[in-house]
Formats: structure tokens, sequence, C-alpha cells
């Protein structure tokens, strides 16, 4: 019969980690005990088999890739993956753009009505006073009732909420987009190319 | 003043991952050669299948390549390397589950007999036996669990001490020990079952 400690000593004999100490024990043990003589023998050869077969598994001599070939493999992932978001990046940067250019286009081609929402209301200055500090109070804005010398008829009036009067002196024809939602007037200029577009936010 | 001997550990392979890190390839390929065994033991040792540790092997290498620059301390690379093929191994296993058919020694067997040279000293029936037998031993590496096959195989092909293989394994000293020792009796007990 062969106890635990035996079995131990046995293993570290074989992994060669036996102390003095052990040496000493293990050997009494073997003197006294012949199962403990054959597990030594059975262990010493099932180790040397175990030798052989795994050395065949892990020393077969494969063909080791030589350096010029490890250098082959220097395309890594990452810069894969950063070439294909930086070509991705530029692609979003040209929809954007065209797509913002074509609505730029369409905001000065269109009537501006057309461009408007529901929200909106189109006011023009075309043969506005100057002063519209109005006497007749909030209603600071042009009439639409009539057309108006400058040949751009005004489309709607627009009620300004509290006491305010706003005096603005412009040398271009341009219209305005008021938006309710966010209760702003934007002042654009009419009939130019996109390009000299500007627009105005003033708000109340 | 009296002079004193100061004990320095010295990793000879820790200028040749610095130098991988810098973008080396002769230094890879130095690596490859150096550590390639035990690596293959990790490798095998986790699979349990002699028939797929070339292909893992290579994978290993090719992410140790690119991913060489991930390891900060350079004086840890032995479990680092360690874990990247241990890794490798778990997802090849994960991966050929389904595939993989139950018991196949027959396959092993066919790479076992490649792998094994000729014996000069016996005639072609004891080479038989010989090869029988390491077949047969081969299926009960390849049926120990991982647990027990992982320092088992590192302990034969490197002949590594228990205190290393627990450096890279990531286990105390004795426990490394218990597990050899478990590993080998139940490689008696499968052997005596065959007999």
């Amino acid at each position: 019969m062969i106890d635990e400690r035996t079995e131990i000593l046995i293993n570290r004999k074989l992994d060669g980690e036996l102390t003095e100490e052990d040496t000493l024990e293990l050997n009494k043990l073997l003197i006294r005990n012949p199962d403990a003589r054959a597990l030594l023998e059975d262990c010493t050869t099932l180790d040397e088999q175990t030798s052989e077969v795994i050395e065949a598994v892990c020393c077969e001599q494969a063909e080791r890739p030589s350096a010029a070939e490890v250098s082959t493999w220097s395309v890594r992932p990452f810069q894969r993956w950063y070439s294909l978001s930086l070509i991705g990046a530029v692609a979003a940067a040209i929809a954007f753009g065209i797509l913002l250019s074509k609505n730029t286009a369409n905001l000065v081609g269109q009537s501006p009505q057309q461009s408007l929402g529901t929200n909106s209301r189109l006011v023009t200055n075309a043969g506005m006073p100057a002063d519209t500090n109005d006497p007749r109070g909030n209603e600071a804005v042009a009439d639409a009732a009539a057309p108006q010398p400058g040949g751009l008829t005004p489309i709607a009036r627009i009620p300004l909420d509290g006491p305010r009067h706003q005096t603005e002196s412009l040398d271009r024809d341009v219209f305005g987009v008021w938006d309710q939602q966010s209760r702003s007037l934007y002042i654009l200029e009419a009939n130019k190319p996109p390009t000299s577009v500007e627009s105005v936010k003033f708000n109340y | 003043m009296k002079p004193v001997e100061l004990e320095v550990e010295y990793d000879p392979h820790q200028p040749v991952v610095e130098a991988i890190q810098a973008g080396d390839a002769h230094a890879m390929a130095e690596l490859m050669q150096a550590q390639g065994r035990w690596v293959r033991g990790v490798v095998f040792g986790v699979l349990g299948r002699v028939a797929e540790v070339d292909d893992v092997c290579q994978k290993v290498w090719i992410k140790v390549w690119r991913e060489c620059r991930q390891l900060t301390d350079s004086s840890r690379w032995k479990p680092w390397l360690y874990q990247i093929a241990r890794r490798a191994a778990i997802d090849e296993l994960r991966a050929n589950r389904r595939r993989r058919r139950l018991g196949t020694p027959s396959a092993d067997a066919i790479a076992l007999a490649d792998l094994l040279p000729a014996s000069d000293l016996s005639g072609p029936d004891r080479q038989a036996g010989l090869k029988e037998e390491h077949q047969a031993l081969l299926a009960a590496i390849a049926a120990l669990p991982p647990l027990y096959r992982e320092p088992l195989v590192l302990k034969h092909v490197e002949g590594w001490s228990y205190a290393e293989i627990g450096e890279v394994l990531g286990l105390p000293r004795d426990t490394v020990e218990t597990r050899l020792v478990r590993a080998r009796r139940l490689l008696r007990g499968a052997l005596a079952e065959r007999a």
C-alpha cells in the first residue's frame, strides 16, 4: 500500500525537487517498502515514455518563418481599421459638404415661402420706411395690405411680443424669415448668388 | 569597504522582446526559435490534440508580433506569451467543439506516427508495438483534464522547476506539485485499464 506522502516523494525525485531531508526519508521508505520500489520503477518508466511522446509533439521541426516573412505580418489590424475609418470620415465630410451646398442653393433659388416651416412668416423690407418705430405699436413690420414700390410684396404681418422697437437701415434688398419657435428673425439677402448670402440673426 | 555581491537576475530574452517591440523581425524569428518548444507544449497542453498544434502556434506568433507593444513590462514577457498561447488554444477548442468527433485517436495516431523517429534497434514488430504504446499514452495524455495536462507538458518539454511552471501558469509551487502528482496518477490508472 502506497500512501500519499510516498507518492509525493517519488514525484519529487522524478522532477529533481527533493531536498536533503526528502531524500533521506524516501531512501528509508524504499528500503522498507517493496511496493514503493515498484512504484518508483513504474513511474520512472512512465515518465520516460511521457517525455518521448511530448517531445515528439513539441519538438516537431515545423517550418519556422524567416525574418523576411515575419515582416510581412506587419499589416496590423490597427492600421487597417485606421485606414478604413479615415476613408469613412473623408467620405462623410464630402457627402455632408454636397448636402450643405444643395440645401444652400435651394434656399436661395426657391421662393422664400417654400423654404419656410409652418411656424415661420416672411417679411420684406423692400419699400419699408427706415424707421420701424411705427405709431401703430407692436405691428412694426410692413403691412401685408399693399405691394411696395420695391417690387417685393410683403407676405405677412408680424406681430411682435412686447414693447420692442428695432430700427435698422439696410442698403440691400433683403427678406426676413421669422421663426416662431425660437422667436428669431433671420434676414436674408434676396436675388443674389448663393456665395454671397448672408444670414443675420436677431433675437427678439 | 567590503565589496557587496549583488545577485541580479538576468533574462537573456528580455532584450529580444524589446527589439521585437521596436519592430525587429530578426528578433522575432529568434524568439520563435528559442521559445517555440514550450509554446507548442502550452498549446498541446490545452488542446490535447496534436493535429491542430501547428495552426494554433502560427496564430500565436502572429498575435505576438502584432500585439507586442501592448506589453508594458518587458520583464513579464513569459507569462504574457503564455496567456496568448493559452487563449489561442482555448479559442481553437471552442471553434472545433462542434466539428470534433468524440475520441479521435486515429487522427492523432497518424500525426504521432509521422512525428516519432523509427527505432533502429528493433524489428518491425517491436516498432509497431512501441508506436502502439505511445499512441495509448498520447490518448491518455489527451484525456487528462487541461488542469493537469498543462503542468505535465511544461514539465516534460522544458524541464522547468515547480516554481518556474508556477510563474508561467500563475500558480503557487505547491499547487503545481499537486497537479503533477495527480496527472501521473491518472496516467497510471488509464494505462492500467487499457492493459
